[in-house]
C-alpha cells in the first residue's frame, strides 16, 4: 500500500517535473496548468503515503531519515504549490521541484520498514518540535533557491544582459519579497521547533539546554537568520546581501540537520 | 557613559554578540566536554594546564562565556529601553498636529475638496477608520487613527524575551544543580553528587526507589516500550509515593526527578547452577549469588561464583575482561573450594553449556540462567530559573508573530481650508496598505 | 461562396491615399451598412487603422463583388477610383485567409511583432457584429483565427519582446520594480525623449512624478504635460531620494549625477533599489554608480544594444510564427469549404 503510494508519487512528481520543463521553454497554459495539477496531485498522493505511516505508528511520521526528508520533500513542494497558485510564478516549480525530488529520492534510498517509536520521542513538545523543525527547514531551502535565482537576475540587470534568462526569471522586487517571507516564516518556525525542542529536553533529561554539537548547530543557525533580520530591518541588507545571507543559513541548517550527526558520532544517541 | 550606552544598543554590538556567542560555542563542540577526561591529558600535553584553567574543557560553565551571556544581556537591557522610548514617542504618544507640508509629503496622501460640509465628512471618514480597527487620537486640528500597535510592542516583548531566557539561564547557573542517582530497588538516598561541581548536595528528604519495572515492544525485544520508578519520597513525617516515568517527570520542594536510563546491577546477579559428575548425570541442582559460598550436598565441597562478565572477551594478554554491560556473552568464574585442598576457578558461559574448561574439575558444571535486579538512573535537577526561561520562550514565539506577521500603520484626517487631508504611512507591507488606504478613500469618495 | 479582402496598407500606399480611405470610428456603423447593402455582400468587416485599411467580406459573384466595392471605396469617400486604384490590393479565399492571420499576427505590420494590431482587428469584428454586419461564416471563422494568433503568440517571443527605448526602460523598471504602481520617478532635463520614456511609465500606473530643469520654466511646462510636479535644480537629491526611477537627458557635457551622492542617498534610503536611465550623449550620470549596491543604471547604448537584440529575436521568431500562420491557414480553409459545400 505504502509503496504503491510512493511510485504514484515519484511518478506523478516526474511528469510535473517534465511541465514545469517544458513550461520553462515554452511558456502555454496548457503546460502551465498541467503542472500545477500533476503537482498537488503528486503532492497529495505523497501526503497519504506520511499519513498511512503515521496511522500505523500512532505518530508524526518523522522517526527515521526516511521519514524526515520525505517529510521535508512534502514542505517544500506544498510551499512551490502555493506560491505558484498566490503570486503566479510558474518558472520557480523547474529550478525547486527538482531539488525536492532529489530530496525525496534520497530519502527513499533510506526507505526503512516500520519501526516503534522509541519512547523518550513520545512527548507531546517533541511531537510540536519535529513537524516545526521541518517546516523551517522546508522554508529555508525553498528561500535558497529563491536566492540564487535571485543572484542570477541580478547580474543580469546589473550587467546589461537582458534576454531570454531574465525573461524567463520573476523580477528582483518578487524575488526578494518572496525571500523575505518565506525567511521570517522559516524563523519563527524554527524558533517554535527550537523552543519546543528545548521544553522537551527539560522533561525528557532534566535540562533545557545542554550545549550538545546539535544545539549549538541550531543556535548558530537561528542566529544566522535573526543576524539577517536586523541587518535588513535596521540597515536596509535586502537584495544580494539577503540572499547570501540565505545561503549561508542554508548551509548551517544543512549542517545541524546532517552534518552534526555523521560528524560528532554518538552523540546525539539520546538514549539507548 | 552616553557613548558605552549607544554602543552596547547598536545593531553592530547585537551582530557582534550573535557572532561571539557562535563561535565560542563552536569551540565547545570540537573539544570533548569533560575535565575529568584522562584522554584529553594526553591530547593537550603541556597544554592541558592551561586550557583547563581558561576553562576549554568545561566552556559553557566557564566564568568568560557566562561573563559573555551577562554582557550580552545588558546589551538587550539596552536595545529593549531604546525600542521602548521609540514605541512611546511612536505609539503611546504620536504626534497628531502636523503641517500640512509634511502630510503632503507621506507616500500615501488623497485631499478632497467637499463642500459645504467638511466636518460632517471628516466625522465619517473617522466613523469607517474606527470600524476598521483603527484606535483614534484627537489632536487640535488633526486626528490620528492607527491600527496594528501590537507589532510595535511584539519587538520590545521579542527582545523582553531573550532576557528573561538569559536570565533564567543564569539564575539556574548559579542557584541550581544537576546530578545522577543511581538506585537500587530498596534502596534510600538523601544525598545526591553534584555532576560538574564535585560536591555532594542534601536533598533535604530521602527517595527510595520501591520497584523499577521495565517492558518491552514484543516484536522487537530490544526496545522498551515503557520504562519507570516507582518511589517514595519521606521528608520527617511525610511520606508521598510518586512515579517516575520517561518523560513524565516528579516534582518535590523544587527538585525533578527524570528517568534517564536504567541498568543491570550485575552484584545482584543469581546463578541457577546444575551439576553433573564426570558421566553426565546431574547430582545437584543449587543457586547462589555473586560471592555467595554453596555447599555441595554430600561432597565437601563449596561453590562461590566470583567474578561475572556479562560480555566475556578475551584481551591481547588472555585476560578475560567484560566488552560491555550488555548480556551478548554471559560467563561466570565459579570457584571450588574444599577445607585442605587448593581452590580451583574455572568460567562457565551460558551461552556454550556443553563447554567445560581444561581445568581439572572433579565435577562438570552447567549454568542454566542467571537472576539480576535491575537499578534506576535518575537524573536530578534543581534549576531555580525555569520559570522565567518558559516565560522567555512563550514571549519569545509571541513577540516574533507579532512583529514579523503585523505591521503598524497611521492615518492621519486633517481639515485644513476648504479641503480635508488624508495621509497615511506604515512600516512594512506597502502592498497591503494601499489596498486599504484606496479603500478608505474610495468608501469616502461614495459617501459623499 | 468566396471570402476576399480589398484594401491597402503602408506597404504599397503612401499615407496621403491611406488617410483618404480611412474610416474613422464614427463612420463605422454607416460603411457597414453601405456595405450590407450590396447585394453580393454576406457578411463584412471593416479594419481601418493608420496604417491599413481593409474590407474583410464573404460574397457572392466575386468578379461584380470587387468591382462593387471599388465603387464602394470611390463612392463613399466621394473620390475618383483612378486616385487610388493602383494602390489597392485583392486577396481571395485561401490567400485572403493567410493575410487575415498574418495581418493579425502583427506580421504584415511596420514593426513586426507589434501587438496593437490584434487588438484592432478584434475590435473591428465586434464593431461588424454589433452592426449585424457577421453570421455564421466570419462568425466561426474569426474565433478560429483568434486561437491561431494566441498560438503564435504562447509558442514564439514574436511580440513579447519590446524593441523601443521606452518600452525596454518600461520592461527593465518591471523587471527590477516587479509593479510599476507606487512608484515614484524623477526627470530631469526637459528632452523630448525623457518626455516619452515617463508617459509610458506613467501609462503603467507610476503615481508620482517629479520634473527638473535647469530652467525652471521648462520643468514647470513638462510637469504640467505629464502630470507632474516641478522642483528646484538645487534640491534635485531631496527627490532623488524619495525616487525609484530617475530619468536623465539634459545637454549638459558633464555628470549631473554624482557617483558618491547617490552612494550617501543609499544609505539614507536603506537601500531601497533605484534605476537610473541615462538618454543623455554626452553621458550625465556618473557610470561608476552602477557598482552601488542596488542601483542599476542604463544609458542610451545599453538600451538601444537591447532594441537591437530584441529585434534579431523577433526576426528570428518570424519564420516559426509563418508556419503556424500556415497551417493555421489550412484549418480555416478547410472549414470555409466544409461549409461552402453544406450550404450549396
Amino acid at each position: 500500500m505504502e509503496l504503491i503510494l510512493i511510485y504514484a508519487t515519484v511518478f506523478l512528481y516526474l511528469l510535473s517535473l517534465a511541465a514545469y520543463w517544458l513550461y520553462f521553454f515554452r511558456k502555454t497554459p496548457l503546460f502551465e496548468y498541467s503542472s500545477l495539477i500533476v503537482l498537488g496531485l503528486g503532492g497529495l498522493s505523497h501526503l497519504c503515503s506520511l499519513l498511512y505511516r503515521s496511522m500505523i505508528l500512532n505518530y508524526l511520521p518523522l522517526t527515521s531519515s526516511y521519514e524526515t526528508l520525505s517529510f521535508l520533500s512534502f514542505c517544500i513542494i506544498l510551499i512551490i504549490l502555493l506560491i505558484q497558485l498566490r503570486h503566479k510564478i510558474t518558472v520557480l516549480g523547474s529550478f525547486i521541484l527538482p531539488v525536492a525530488l532529489l530530496i525525496f529520492i534520497v530519502a527513499l534510498g533510506m526507505y526503512k520498514e516500520i519501526e516503534p517509536v522509541k519512547l523518550i520521542f513520545r512527548n507531546r513538545w517533541f511531537s510540536v518540535h519535529l513537524p516545526f523543525v521541518f517546516l523551517s527547514y522546508a522554508n529555508f531551502v525553498m528561500s535558497l533557491g529563491i536566492s540564487i535565482v535571485y543572484l542570477i537576475q541580478e547580474h543580469q540587470v546589473k550587467s546589461h544582459r537582458i534576454g531570454k534568462v531574465s525573461h524567463a526569471l520573476p523580477s528582483l522586487a518578487m524575488l526578494d519579497s518572496l525571500n523575505y517571507k518565506l525567511l521570517s516564516l522559516g524563523l519563527v518556525f524554527l524558533s517554535i521547533g527550537i523552543v519546543a525542542g528545548a521544553v522537551w529536553e527539560k522533561e525528557a533529561f532534566g535540562s533545557y539546554w545542554m550545549w550538545s554539537p546539535k544545539e549549538v548547530w541550531a543556535l548558530i543557525t537561528a542566529l544566522i537568520y535573526f543576524s539577517w533580520l536586523h541587518l535588513r530591518f535596521f540597515k536596509g541588507w535586502r537584495g544580494k546581501k539577503s540572499a547570501f545571507f540565505s545561503i549561508a543559513g542554508f548551509l548551517s541548517m544543512a549542517f545541524t540537520y546532517l552534518g552534526v550527526n555523521t560528524l560528532f558520532k554518538g552523540f546525539h544517541n539520546f538514549i539507548k | 557613559m552616553g557613548n558605552i550606552w549607544n554602543k552596547l544598543k547598536s545593531i553592530k554590538t547585537a551582530i557582534l554578540f550573535f557572532i561571539l556567542i557562535s563561535l565560542t560555542s563552536l569551540v565547545g563542540t570540537f573539544i570533548l566536554q569533560d575535565t575529568n577526561s584522562e584522554q584529553l591529558k594526553e591530547t593537550y600535553g603541556a597544554f592541558y594546564g592551561l586550557f583547563n584553567l581558561i576553562g576549554l574543557f568545561d566552556l559553557y560553565n566557564s566564568w568568560w562565556f557566562i561573563g559573555l551571556l551577562a554582557v550580552f544581556c545588558l546589551s538587550i537591557a539596552a536595545c529593549s529601553l531604546d525600542r521602548f522610548s521609540s514605541i512611546y514617542k511612536q505609539v503611546v504618544t504620536p504626534p497628531v498636529d502636523l503641517s500640512d507640508e509634511y502630510l503632503k509629503n507621506l507616500k500615501y496622501y488623497h485631499e478632497f475638496k467637499i463642500q459645504p460640509d467638511l466636518k460632517e465628512t471628516e466625522a465619517s471618514v473617522g466613523k469607517l477608520l474606527e470600524k476598521g480597527g483603527f484606535s483614534k487620537m484627537t489632536g487640535k486640528d488633526a486626528t490620528l487613527f492607527h491600527k496594528g500597535i501590537l507589532s510595535r510592542w511584539g519587538v520590545l516583548i521579542a527582545h523582553v524575551s531573550v532576557l528573561f531566557v538569559l536570565v533564567g539561564a543564569l539564575l539556574g547557573y548559579f542557584f541550581g544543580f544537576k546530578g545522577h542517582l543511581n538506585l537500587k530497588e530498596g534502596q534510600s538516598v538523601s544525598i545526591v553528587n553534584s555532576d560538574k561541581k564535585n560536591i555532594s548536595i542534601p536533598l533535604g528528604f530521602d527517595i527510595k526507589l520501591n520497584k523499577f519495572q521495565v517492558e518491552f515492544y514484543k516484536n522487537n525485544p530490544e526496545t522498551p516500550k515503557t520504562f519507570l520508578s516507582r518511589v517514595e519520597i519521606t521528608d520527617g513525617a511525610v511520606k508521598s509515593p510518586g512515579t517516575i516515568e520517561v518523560n513524565h517527570p516528579i516534582n518535590y520542594k523544587g527538585i525533578s526527578f527524570y528517568q534517564a536510563s536504567y541498568g543491570q546491577d550485575e552484584e545482584s546477579a543469581r546463578f541457577n547452577l546444575s551439576v553433573q559428575n564426570l558421566q553426565g548425570k546431574e547430582i545437584a541442582k543449587i543457586k547462589a549469588g555473586l560471592n555467595e559460598q554453596v555447599p555441595l550436598p554430600g561432597t565437601g565441597y563449596f561453590v562461590k561464583p566470583v567474578l561475572f562478565y556479562p560480555d566475556f572477551k578475551l584481551d591481547e594478554n588472555m585476560k578475560p575482561f567484560s566488552a560491555s554491560a550488555e548480556s551478548n556473552n554471559p560467563a561466570v568464574c565459579l570457584k571450588l573450594i574444599k577445607a585442605k585442598e587448593k581452590d580451583i576457578e574455572f568460567w562457565v558461559f551460558l551461552g556454550m553449556a556443553e563447554f567445560h574448561s581444561k581445568k581439572k574439575t572433579p565435577f562438570l558444571f552447567k549454568c542454566l540462567d542467571y537472576e539480576q535486579s535491575n537499578y534506576s538512573v535518575l537524573q536530578v535537577v534543581k534549576d531555580p530559573g525555569v520559570p522565567f526561561v518558559y516565560t522567555g520562550f512563550a514571549l519569545l514565539i509571541l513577540g516574533l508573530a507579532l512583529s514579523l506577521f503585523m505591521y503598524y500603520r497611521r492615518i492621519w484626517v486633517k481639515v485644513s481650508g476648504d479641503k480635508i487631508i488624508i495621509a497615511g504611512m506604515a512600516n512594512r507591507d506597502p502592498v497591503t496598505f494601499e489596498e486599504e488606504f484606496e479603500k478608505i478613500i474610495n468608501q469616502v469618495k461614495t459617501k459623499s | 461562396m468566396e471570402i476576399i479582402i480589398v484594401g491597402l496598407s503602408h506597404k504599397n500606399a503612401p499615407v496621403e491615399i491611406r488617410e483618404k480611405l480611412a474610416f474613422q470610428d464614427n463612420e463605422l456603423n454607416a460603411a457597414l451598412a453601405g456595405l450590407k447593402a450590396l447585394p453580393m455582400v454576406k457578411e463584412a468587416v471593416i479594419l481601418s487603422t493608420c496604417n491599413r485599411v481593409e474590407l474583410y467580406l464573404v460574397v457572392k459573384e466575386l468578379e461584380k463583388a470587387e468591382e462593387a466595392i471599388k465603387e464602394f471605396f470611390s463612392g463613399y469617400h466621394k473620390i475618383n477610383r483612378s486616385f487610388f486604384e493602383q494602390h489597392l490590393y485583392t486577396y481571395v479565399g485561401s490567400e485572403a485567409l493567410r493575410h487575415i492571420i498574418r495581418v493579425s499576427a502583427s506580421l504584415d505590420s511596420m514593426v513586426v511583432g507589434e501587438t496593437q494590431i490584434f487588438g484592432q482587428v478584434k475590435e473591428a469584428y465586434a464593431r461588424a457584429r454589433q452592426n449585424g454586419a457577421v453570421a455564421k461564416i466570419f462568425g466561426n471563422l474569426f474565433q478560429k483565427m483568434f486561437a491561431v494568433i494566441k498560438r503564435i503568440r504562447t509558442e514564439t517571443e514574436i511580440g513579447r519582446l519590446p524593441v523601443s527605448v521606452s518600452s525596454i526602460a518600461v520592461d527593465l523598471a518591471e523587471k527590477i520594480f516587479e509593479t510599476l504602481e507606487e512608484k515614484t520617478i524623477v526627470i530631469v532635463g526637459a528632452g523630448s525623449m525623457s518626455e516619452l520614456t515617463a508617459k509610458h511609465l506613467i501609462k503603467k500606473g507610476v503615481k508620482k512624478v517629479f520634473v527638473s530643469n535647469r530652467s525652471y520654466e521648462n520643468a514647470v511646462e513638462l510637469a504640467a504635460r505629464v502630470g507632474g510636479e516641478a522642483i528646484k535644480y538645487e534640491s534635485l537629491y531631496d527627490y532623488v531620494l524619495k525616487a525609484d526611477i530617475v530619468i536623465v537627458s539634459t545637454g549638459a557635457p558633464h555628470f549631473v549625477i554624482l557617483r558618491d551622492e547617490i552612494n550617501r542617498c543609499m544609505q539614507k534610503r536603506n537601500q531601497k533599489p533605484l534605476f537610473f536611465i541615462d538618454i543623455s550623449v554626452p553621458r550625465n550620470i556618473d557610470p561608476k554608480i552602477n557598482d552601488l549596491e542596488n542601483v542599476y543604471l542604463y544609458n542610451i547604448d545599453d538600451l538601444e544594444s537591447i532594441v537591437n537584440n530584441n529585434k534579431d529575436e523577433r526576426a528570428k521568431c518570424i519564420s516559426k510564427a509563418e508556419e503556424i500562420a500556415e497551417k493555421g491557414k489550412e484549418d480555416l480553409l478547410k472549414y470555409f469549404n466544409s461549409i461552402v459545400l453544406k450550404s450549396s
